[in-house]
């Protein structure tokens, strides 16, 4: 395995292509997804997906890593079309991944048409409208999960957290 | 709880790249409590992004410090793991740092890095070192964290409880911007209350609590109505069964009839919410007496 320890006590990125030799890989018959790794993610795995990865991705995460990567530039018109690509991606979801989102829209009409709340979404998920769309709705599936209905579109304070907490405890 | 803890904390100030910094310090974790109030906890912590357009914009860097004295077992950080949301939150996740002072984490690591999306296992980086040399890596990353965070038991009080007070400030002036569409008095809502009854027939109006409480109280009132009905009273009687039901409703329950109207929700007038509720009424007596032939 080539792992590098630096100076900084930093581990640099193991790099190993998966060979005959690796225990792992003489799984007989056993045929792996790549992507989806095993209980326990160990360097091959990590190795195999950074493999998979294009120079310009891995370049990407290296500068989102070191905090010197380029901001994307949000001009109202990328932002407007951004935020348009985005409600049409909720169409595409199905009525189980979009229950949740419904039931926030139908109970706060204003949110749907909030485009400070889905740019957040748009750049949670690097404006790819498709993934910001699948966010929003994972987002009011957990909060009502968390939460209960009644505070789905609020904002949870300080005291809903204690409240909740001291419920769980007597509970 | 975790917030008090200081096992899971969003930093208020950004680091050299404008980044939110979140820290977790596995030692201060008490999982013994309710996986799901842990959960609810970390949630909180990180809705703070909400309020913060240049954390959304440049996203937040994670650091976990998996050194000292646990209190809970890996099993049950594999339980939080998997049951906490990662999917939903609306940050975009830029990096992780793992900071180990021994070799005792070795098998944890892997199991918690398994727990990442996939967009994010390609982003974590591992230290190993003493406390000194973890704050000293950090900085070559431009966080700038004070090693004492991790060898106490708990975080710094001092500063949480700050942090505690910055949110109830915020807390209260969200309370303050929402109350007046809360009033019955206001002619919108930006949400509806419990209490209030909605147009229309989707299965969100049918079963909404404000819905379900109107019906019942027609079905309650609508004897007076029959009787109405047979003793040949006019119009008028009718009606005022109706205003009666109309001011029962606004008087005890505070309730408002609201329609939805482009985005918002508008509160209908007492002469549509009088012949809605007369409508209800003729329905239901009408609906009885086909039962009764």
């Amino acid at each position: 395995m080539n792992c590098n320890n630096s100076n900084d006590g930093t581990h640099d990125l193991c790099v190993q292509m998966p060979s005959l030799h690796n225990p792992r890989s003489q799984n007989a018959g056993v045929i792996r997804d790549p992507y989806i790794p095993s209980d326990s993610y160990t360097d091959t795995d990590l190795a195999v997906e950074m493999n998979a990865m294009s120079f310009a991705e891995r370049q990407a995460v290296e500068e989102d890593i070191h905090g010197v990567a380029d901001a994307i530039e949000e001009t109202p018109e990328f932002i407007a079309h951004s935020v348009e690509a985005m409600i049409q991606a909720f169409q595409r979801l199905n009525s189980q991944q979009r229950q949740a989102l419904d039931r926030a829209f139908f109970l706060r009409p204003a949110l749907s048409q909030d485009q400070s709340f889905h740019l957040m979404f748009l750049r949670a998920r690097r404006f790819n409208a498709h993934k910001a769309a699948l966010a929003m709705a994972a987002y009011f599936r957990a909060k009502r999960d968390l939460f209960g209905d009644d505070l789905l579109v609020q904002r949870i304070t300080w005291n809903d957290v204690c409240i909740l907490d001291v419920r769980c405890r007597t509970e | 709880m975790v917030f008090r803890s200081g096992a899971y904390q969003l930093f208020p100030n950004h680091d050299i790249g404008g980044r939110g910094v979140a820290v977790a310090c596995m030692s201060h974790f008490d999982l013994q409590d309710n996986i799901r109030s842990v959960c609810r906890c970390i949630w909180y912590v990180i809705s703070a992004v909400e309020d913060d357009p240049v954390m959304q914009q440049k996203g937040i860097v994670t650091v976990v410090y998996f050194g000292g004295q646990w209190k809970s077992s890996p099993l049950h950080f594999i339980r939080l793991g998997t049951g906490f949301p990662m999917d939903a939150i609306p940050i975009h996740l830029v990096s992780h740092h793992f900071l180990c002072v021994d070799t005792s984490s070795n098998d944890v690591i892997p199991r918690v890095r398994n727990l990442l999306a996939k967009d994010s296992r390609t982003r974590v980086r591992l230290h190993f070192g003493s406390s000194l040399e973890l704050e000293y890596a950090m900085r070559t990353f431009g966080i700038d964290i004070s090693r004492q965070l991790f060898q106490d038991d708990k975080g710094d009080e001092q500063s949480i409880e700050k942090d505690i007070q910055r949110r109830q400030q915020l807390d209260d002036e969200w309370r303050r911007s929402e109350a007046p569409y809360r009033e019955s008095t206001s002619p919108v809502a930006l949400l509806p209350n419990p209490q209030d009854i909605l147009s229309g027939r989707s299965k969100l109006v049918t079963t909404w609590s404000g819905n379900v409480m109107y019906h019942k109280l027609i079905e309650k009132h609508v004897h007076r109505y029959l009787d109405a009905q047979d003793g040949g009273l006019d119009r008028i009687d009718k009606t005022l069964i109706s205003v009666d039901i109309l001011l029962l409703l606004r008087n005890q329950y505070q309730s408002r009839f609201l329609a939805r109207e482009n985005a918002t929700w508008v509160v209908i007038d007492d002469s549509d919410a009088q012949k809605k509720i007369s409508r209800s009424l003729r329905l239901l007596a009408r609906e009885i007496g086909h039962r009764l032939g």
